[in-house]
């Protein structure tokens, strides 16, 4: 069995629209370049759009900051939603 | 004094740079790489200059590319001769967090600091207000509010510059450093004699980047983290998000932000600019226009400039007493200079309507919809620009593939971006099709000589992705790369940025590139009117001996194409012609082919100066004409026809005929390797794909 927390929801995860609350990272070189672009645990985001073949993904954080990433650097990011 | 211009990408930093140093600016490289320095100068008071200098722009001193690490570069070396006396951080209000990490990083290393704050406009609409007041005296430095787009408030950041220069004042943020840290920190301060502790502690986790070290200090410095048991990654985070607490405390009592904004702009554009149909069908449609605007629009400025230097030659020709000299400055000089300035009208439009994407926010929208599918062709989505940007020139193009963090994929970007069709070949473009495809219209608005171009276009960039596709089954790499991305808001276009910078690129161009079309027109011309052997200095007598019946024209007609085919230039054409034939070509098109070896936009100079040295005076109006009347002598047909013209053509689209290009992709993959196989490849390529067309078309 998978350990538990391998289960836990990832931003790739979240249907479009949804909003969410960063938790932690599981990569570690990609989550210092999240975090210089304040893509910080805690921070709350929501999912605009993907592009048309389900990747790359576009967020917003708060203000009128949007970020994009692949859906293989979402999957990286652990979020609960909210 | 200098002073530092520093911010996130899309802060509004170049803005500000343009308002406060205005056209007294220029642009230079940082030592040792090729990143643009802009530098300018600006008066702060009526008798005190200083010497503002524009940095690329980053999100922190943690460099993820190479135009970003410049910033580290220069800021962690006071010995740096472009390290600033002042920093002015420029900061987007919308988003304080993020932006205010890099002003607390550069504050820390020891640089007297003004926060700039930008784009208060915006964050109105957004409900977002700052105490200005407030936040100055808790970071206990200047703190302005500015409209970079505006030109507002820059009185009162000319003032702060002024006291910050005469009384500097800086925040730093004592919590960084735990009581190990510091000891460390003390350890590498003494043995580097540095007195900032943060400046050390940078040295210790970043010197694999710091190149001024050199190499036995970087060595020393690793083999002490080591044995210290130091983290890099594990102190940038902490660093971070350190940083970002103290930041959250500071706008907690400075900034307010009122209830839920409503849609914004940029939200509403994305939900039809990035749709799953809508955003492709755009994307080609803005394409689409782009290429009938550079073809239809240009061309009224281009026949004036044609007609205009046709003229000027027939004038000085009628004017001057007939010499060796006269013949120079018309078939050579005059028809060298023609042959640049003809380009400037679409290298100009080409370049407004790149610039205007770029400004707008929508070329990061065209990453996000190309990323997964230019990701199977073992590029990135990042790759876009450079291939877009492929279109104006290569030299920019291939440098600005640096933004791609993977090796691979940068790699192949820079393999591959001069197959997308530069202006440097739009002049070649555009005169083949304007002799061999006639000018109708289809469904009455689109011209079919655009169509034809956006397909000389489409060709280019399809086999860029195929070639692309092919480098990645062949190149092996592990490295990992990321694209996460800031999508910028939608921006309206500032005209005086899109001004400065096609002034800039065409500036460039007709000087940098005008200068090799120009000397290699007067070698050329030389090398057209001088001959080995006696067949050249006695045409004369040959000529007239073998044709006793013409006319005092024709006789001179005969006279020059006799001339020109025993000249230097006649015997290198002759020489390769034989390599060129099954391609259609004669010895003719055979010296212009040699000569464009070092830069492709040499080619219709060549054909003007050629044709003009060869046709008799009346027909010598225009580049076009010349190369209309010419005839193929075996055919009777005209040399140009849809064979030949269409072979020459595919030619152009795939032949790597640029030395500058050459260079700069030496430079950038530190080697003679790559420049040599995409020299090689493209070469072959072109060949045989122009040999095949002739072959069919004929």
């Amino acid at each position: 069995m998978e350990p538990l927390e391998n289960l836990q929801l990832t931003l790739a995860d979240l249907p479009l629209g949804s909003k969410a609350e960063v938790i932690s990272f599981s990569d570690v070189p990609l989550s210092l370049r999240l975090m210089q672009l304040g893509f910080t645990p805690g921070t709350s985001i929501k999912v605009d759009c993907e592009a048309p073949l389900g990747c790359p993904v576009c967020i917003s954080l708060d203000g009128d900051y949007h970020l994009t990433l692949r859906r293989s650097e979402a999957e990286t990011i652990k979020v609960k939603l909210i | 004094m200098k002073v530092a211009l520093l911010g996130n990408p899309n802060s509004g930093k170049s803005s500000l740079f343009n308002q406060l140093t205005g056209l007294r600016q220029k642009i230079g490289n940082f030592p040792g790489v090729t990143v643009d320095k802009k530098i300018g100068f600006c008066k702060i008071q009526s008798d005190f200059e200083v010497e503002i200098i524009d940095f690329p722009g980053t999100y922190s001193i943690y460099p993820g590319s190479l135009d970003e690490q410049v910033v580290l570069e220069v800021l962690a070396n006071p010995a740096n001769p472009d390290y600033p006396d002042l920093a002015v951080v420029v900061v987007d209000v919308t988003n304080l967090k993020r932006n205010m990490l890099l002003f607390e990083q550069v504050s820390d290393l020891g640089i007297p600091c003004i926060l700039a704050l930008n784009m208060l406009d915006s964050a109105m609409e957004l409900g977002i207000t700052v105490n200005t007041l407030k936040m100055s005296s808790l970071l206990g430095v200047p703190v302005v509010e500015i409209n970079a787009r505006e030109g507002i408030g820059l009185e009162g950041l000319k003032l702060s510059i002024f006291k910050q220069l005469k009384s500097p004042e800086s925040h730093l943020n004592e919590e960084i450093l735990d009581v190990e840290q510091l000891a460390l920190s003390e350890e590498v301060g003494e043995k580097f004699g540095i007195e900032n502790k943060y400046l050390a502690m940078q040295y210790l986790a970043q010197s694999h980047k710091l190149d001024f070290l050199g190499f036995e200090k970087q060595k020393e410095l690793q083999n002490l983290a080591k044995n210290k048991g130091f983290d890099p990654d594990r102190f940038q985070s902490t660093d971070t998000l350190k940083r970002y607490l103290d930041i959250g405390e500071t706008l907690k009592q400075t900034v307010e932000s009122s209830a839920p904004k409503k849609e914004s702009l940029t939200d509403r554009l994305d939900k039809v600019l990035l749709h799953k149909v809508w955003g492709y069908v755009i994307f080609l449609a803005v394409l689409f226009l782009l290429f009938q605007v550079v073809f239809a629009v240009a061309s009224y400025p281009q026949d004036w400039i044609d007609a205009g230097i046709g003229q000027l030659g027939d004038w000085l020709k009628n004017t001057l007493p007939a010499s060796k000299l006269t013949d120079l400055l018309t078939d050579g000089i005059i028809a060298g200079i023609g042959g640049i300035l003809i380009f400037v009208p679409q290298i100009a439009f080409l370049f407004i309507l790149i610039t205007l994407l770029e400004e707008s926010g929508y070329m990061s929208r065209v990453v996000v919809l190309m990323d997964k599918l230019i990701r199977r062709f073992g590029m990135s989505g990042r790759s876009v620009v450079p291939l877009i940007s492929g279109l104006a020139c290569a030299v920019p193009a291939v440098m600005s593939a640096r933004t791609i963090g993977n090796w691979k994929d940068r790699l192949i970007t820079i393999m591959v971006t001069p197959l997308m069709s530069c202006s440097a070949r739009l002049p070649i473009y555009t005169i083949l099709i304007a002799l061999v495809i006639p000018e109708q219209r289809i469904l009455g608005i689109f011209g079919l000589q655009g169509i034809v171009l956006m397909g000389l276009y489409l060709l280019g960039f399809f086999s860029a992705l195929l070639s692309g596709w092919l480098m990645k089954l062949i190149l092996k790499s592990k490295e990992r790369s990321y694209f996460v991305m800031e999508l910028p808001t939608y921006k309206r276009p500032r005209w005086s940025q899109v001004v400065y910078t096609v002034y800039e690129k065409v500036k460039t161009f007709v000087f940098e590139a005008g200068k090799v079309i120009l000397a290699i027109s007067i070698v050329l011309w030389v090398l057209s009117s001088y001959g080995p052997g006696d067949e050249f200095y006695n045409a004369e007598s040959i000529v007239t001996e073998t044709y006793p019946s013409m006319n005092e024209t024709e006789l001179e007609n005969q006279l020059a194409s006799y001339k020109l085919e025993h000249s230097y230039a006649g015997h290198f054409g002759h020489f390769i012609e034989p390599a060129i034939r099954p391609l259609g070509y004669d010895w003719k098109i055979g010296i212009a082919l040699i000569t464009s070896f070092a830069a492709r936009e040499v080619f219709v100079g060549t054909i003007s100066t050629i044709y003009s040295i060869g046709s008799s005076i009346e027909d010598e109006k225009t580049i076009k004409a010349r190369m209309r009347n010419e005839i193929n002598p075996e055919t009777g047909q005209p040399r140009f026809d849809i064979a030949t013209s269409m072979s020459l053509l595919i030619f152009y689209v795939f032949a790597m005929m640029c030395m500058s290009t050459l260079a700069i992709v030496y430079r950038e993959t530190k080697g003679w390797k790559w420049p040599m196989i995409q020299l090689v490849y493209m070469t072959a390529l072109a060949y045989f794909s122009a040999l095949i067309v002739y072959q069919l078309l004929k």
